[in-house]
């Protein structure tokens, strides 16, 4: 087994977000620094895989009436450490695609790069002031059942960033 | 009381909530041991399913809440049937905490005990081990990959620059048999490539971490994970030509191969399942423990609340019971507990049942019965209290039990309110009494109990004739009888027999001395008037005297015997309304005062009623009366006569009462007892039917004489006529009715 090394924070932060039109399509692209602690990286160096979700959310911005949530997308990220090749696995189910990285810290910088996500389709929104929400999350309902209640009692695998905010077209 | 609309709803609420309750708690353990043993994805579920556990093991706890409420009140008010259901729960909690601590507990152990068996040390060290073999395997083949990639990079840098890659490559990669051999100038610019995929898919680009190696050792080698559970091995080495920037790198791919790949396979999975159950299992005990706790404390909750139930479900007979039971003490017979079960107290609150309605039959008897004997006791008294004949009744040791108005009147002794005293008591307050107890003695003595004896008592209004008649009660277990005495006022029968008496001698009288007086009058006055001529004075004298004799006496042996007729002549009632004042008034005036004559005095209630009389029968009452008094008062100097009348109250009704008081010499106490009757007289003349008139005239309007004399001082004659109190001087009609009645 791998072991750990001392105690460290855990903490999700989208550094930077942007998006852009490319052939009809609002891509966007992300950089979040991503860090696990201790316990995570624990469960994680034993078997247990974790998935780490980036939550879109546009938002119609209104004047007189609060904001409209018009989409919510979520891109998620398995990150999984192998045993016998002691390399970190990161897979993305929507593309079925998948990397391997040595080190942790390589892995997660994998997942942080997050790039030319379809966000929404230009002809689905109108030329009303859009904004674009982005937040990343350790889900921990992918946590198996016992994780699941220390995550429940003790508060155990709570990761997430705060909401990072942009205008859609910038 | 609590309605029973109220009852019903809450009952129902609370079966619902217990339902739910159940439901609610055995869904939550069911999907909790789901979730807690299960190491695979569950989803969101955890929260959900904790909360609906929590919501129904809530549930229970506001149920066993009120429950606990409820029973602590029903203690602190002492309700019945609340200290047995607190015993019953106290009991059943009891019983149940002690075996489901143990379980609990022996639980907790084997729980933890067995997983931690789950976990061999040995199992663990030889999976580490098989990792370390499989590793080192796969590191041979690595580095074999790599010593092959290697030597196709010596060809490469040996044939120079001016090589056809597109002939030499296909060759080395052939020869070291890689899946792909490429050839990169510096990271994206592929040189050369060659691989065994007919498709002509693009090589994989060399990584950062590839680059970083190569800078580093000048090779790389990695054992990479493919998506679908296959294993590649990538090679690099740096060629030794070229510039630093742009140098170039000869990748290799190399599959595994059939027989290691799987087995790569296999060992990756099972090395990670163990790794992962490892590092699970202490949250796997957490959440086992966390499970069987809420079991543990859902059965106890429910079994705390079944404890309540079945607590309430046996108390409840028993609480009405006692609350029948009270009921009934407090009189209330009309009490029906509800059914019972078939058990020994369903047939408990039956028979309690059947007793109450044999209990109330009983007692409806009883009263029915007390109403009868109190309606007889009711009827017995109306028509004592209606009878003229003196009813006293005397408990065997003479003390009085009860005595009829009739009684009272002829003794003139209250008897009611003197109930309990001995009868000897009250005789020694009144000679009538005592003659009576006298009487009763003597025959006790004798040893007799049923007699009959006439009786002269006195009272202050005369002698009175009793026929007093004695009969012993039976006796019950209770009492052992007593003595009723009967009293019958027998003088107005025997002056009646007497007053027939006299009539009968009275016109026997009339009849036989009448008709010779006359005969001896005229012969008298004959002889005188033959005589007398013939005869010289003194003789004449004589005759005359002697003549003159025979004919006063005759005279007044006519008199006497037209008294005598008048006595036992009863000529027909005349009764008419009169104010008595007004007579009294007439007949006074023909006694005006004259010498040596005393003076007759009045004194009269001005609000006298008119009373319905036969007015020659009052105003012979009147001449009766004054002319006695008078008489009685002859050669007195100071005499007087006073007539008053008044109203008074007697014998419960209204009575016109007429006083004729002088201040003669009056009466022997021997003289009074017997002044009303025929032929008694105290004067020197007269006939001694004077107030033996009175007497029958006063008697044939229903009245009353009496008299009060005393030696000395004077007599004082009262007659008293009774009237209608509701007939005034205006309702002549129904006063004279009344009064006739009372005559007939």
């Amino acid at each position: 087994m791998t072991p750990v090394k001392a105690e460290t924070e855990g903490r999700f932060e989208v550094v930077r977000a942007d998006t852009r039109l490319e052939n009809g399509t609002w891509l966007a692209d992300a950089l979040v620094d991503l860090s696990l602690d201790t316990d995570t990286q624990k469960a994680l160096q034993n078997g247990v895989p974790i998935t780490i979700e980036l939550q879109f959310e546009l938002v119609r911005k209104r004047l007189l009436w609060t904001d409209a949530i018009v989409l919510e997308k979520k891109a998620r990220i398995e990150l999984r450490y192998m045993l016998l090749s002691q390399r970190y696995v990161v897979t993305y189910p929507d593309t079925n695609t998948q990397s391997s990285y040595a080190t942790l810290y390589s892995a997660l910088r994998q997942i942080g790069l997050f790039r030319d996500y379809p966000l929404v389709a230009s002809e689905l929104i109108d030329d009303d002031e859009y904004e674009v929400a982005l937040r990343a999350v350790l889900v921990k309902e992918e946590l198996p059942g016992p994780l699941q209640m220390l995550a429940f009692w003790r508060g155990d695998f709570s990761l997430e960033s705060e909401w990072y905010r942009w205008n859609l077209r910038q | 009381m609590v309605p029973v609309e109220f009852k019903t709803i809450r009952r129902n609420l609370a079966t619902v909530l217990l339902i739910a309750a159940i439901s609610l708690a055995v869904i939550g353990l069911a999907l909790l041991r789901e979730v807690s043993t299960n190491t695979g994805d569950t989803g969101s579920l955890y929260q959900n399913i904790v909360l609906v556990s929590g919501a129904g093991v809530a549930l229970l706890l506001i149920l066993i809440g009120t429950n606990l409420v409820r029973l602590l009140a029903d203690l602190r008010r002492q309700r019945p049937g609340a200290r047995l259901k607190g015993r019953l729960v106290s009991a059943f909690v009891a019983l149940l905490i002690a075996p489901l601590a143990v379980v609990y507990i022996y639980s907790i152990y084997f729980l933890s005990e067995g997983i931690e068996s789950w976990f061999d040390v040995r199992v663990e060290a030889g999976l580490d081990d098989a990792l370390a073999l499989s590793r080192s395997a796969l590191d041979i083949r690595m580095l074999d990959n790599l010593a092959r990639t290697q030597t196709a990079a010596d060809e490469l840098d040996r044939l120079g620059n001016g090589v056809d890659l597109y002939s030499v490559l296909p060759r080395l990669r052939a020869e070291s048999g890689a899946q792909e051999l490429s050839l990169f100038s510096g990271r994206t610019r592929i040189v050369a490539t060659s691989s065994d995929n007919a498709i002509g898919q693009l090589p994989a680009m060399p990584t950062d971490e590839l680059l970083l190696s190569l800078r580093r050792d000048r090779t790389y080698v990695a054992l990479e994970p493919l998506v679908d559970n296959q294993y590649q091995v990538r090679t690099a080495v740096l060629l030794t030509g070229g510039a630093a920037r742009d140098k170039l790198i000869l990748q290799g791919v190399f599959r595994l191969g059939k027989s290691l790949g799987p087995l790569t396979s296999s060992v990756q999975e099972a090395a990670t399942r163990y790794a992962e159950l490892a590092f699970l299992r202490a949250p796997l005990k957490t959440g086992f423990i966390i499970t069987l706790s809420m079991v543990v404390l859902l059965s106890l909750l429910l079994a705390v609340y079944a404890a309540f139930f079945v607590a309430r479900r046996l108390s409840a007979p028993v609480q009405n019971l006692v609350a029948g039971t009270r009921a009934v003490a407090k009189g209330d017979f009309d009490t029906r507990l509800p059914a019972g079960g078939r058990d020994e107290i369903g047939f408990l609150v039956d028979s309690f049942n059947d007793m109450i309605e044999q209990l109330a039959a009983a007692r409806a008897d009883a009263r029915r019965n007390e109403a009868q004997v109190e309606n007889e006791r009711a009827n017995v008294e109306a028509i004592l209290a209606r009878l003229s004949t003196g009813v006293i009744a005397l408990e065997k040791n003479l003390t009085i039990r009860t005595a009829n108005q009739s009684a009272e009147e002829l003794l003139n002794q209250p008897f009611r309110g003197n109930e309990g005293r001995f009868i000897e008591v009250l005789a020694t307050q009144n000679p009538a009494v005592q003659q009576i107890v006298e009487t009763l003695q003597k025959h006790l003595e004798k040893g007799e109990t049923e007699w009959r004896e006439q009786i002269k008592v006195s009272l202050e209004t005369g002698a009175r004739e009793l026929v007093c008649a004695c009969t012993a009660l039976p006796g019950t277990y209770r009492s052992r009888g007593g003595f009723v005495l009967v009293l019958d006022d027998i003088t107005e029968l025997l002056q009646a027999q007497r007053n027939a008496a006299w009539g009968e001698v009275a016109r026997r009288l009339a009849h036989e001395i009448k008709n010779p007086l006359t005969p001896i009058q005229l012969s008298a006055e004959r002889i005188r008037k033959k005589i007398m001529n013939t005869i010289d004075a003194d003789s004449g004298e004589l005759l005359d005297r002697a003549t003159q004799t025979i004919v006063q006496q005759v005279e007044a042996m006519r008199d006497m015997v037209n008294a005598f007729s008048e006595y036992a002549r009863a000529p027909e009632m005349n009764l008419t309304m009169l104010d008595l004042n007004d007579l009294i008034r007439q007949v006074a005036d023909l006694y005006p005062a004259q010498a040596r004559q005393p003076v007759v005095k009045l004194q009269l209630d001005p609000n006298l009623p008119l009373i319905s009389v036969d007015a020659v029968r009052m105003r012979q009452v009147l001449h009766n009366l004054i002319r006695n008094s008078l008489e009685a008062l002859e050669n007195q100097d100071d005499a007087a006569v006073l007539v008053s009348t008044a109203k008074v109250a007697h014998k419960k009704g209204n009575w016109v009462q007429i006083s004729v008081q002088d201040n003669g010499p009056g009466l022997s106490p021997e003289s009074r007892e017997k002044i009303f009757e025929p032929y008694v007289t105290t004067k020197s003349k007269g006939t001694g039917l004077g107030l033996a008139i009175v007497k029958k005239l006063v008697e044939e309007h229903g009245g009353e004489v009496a008299i009060d004399s005393e030696p000395g001082v004077g007599t004082s004659v009262r007659i008293l006529l009774r009237f209608a109190k509701t007939t005034g001087r205006n309702s002549i009609a129904n006063d004279t009715d009344a009064i006739r009645r009372q005559s007939a």
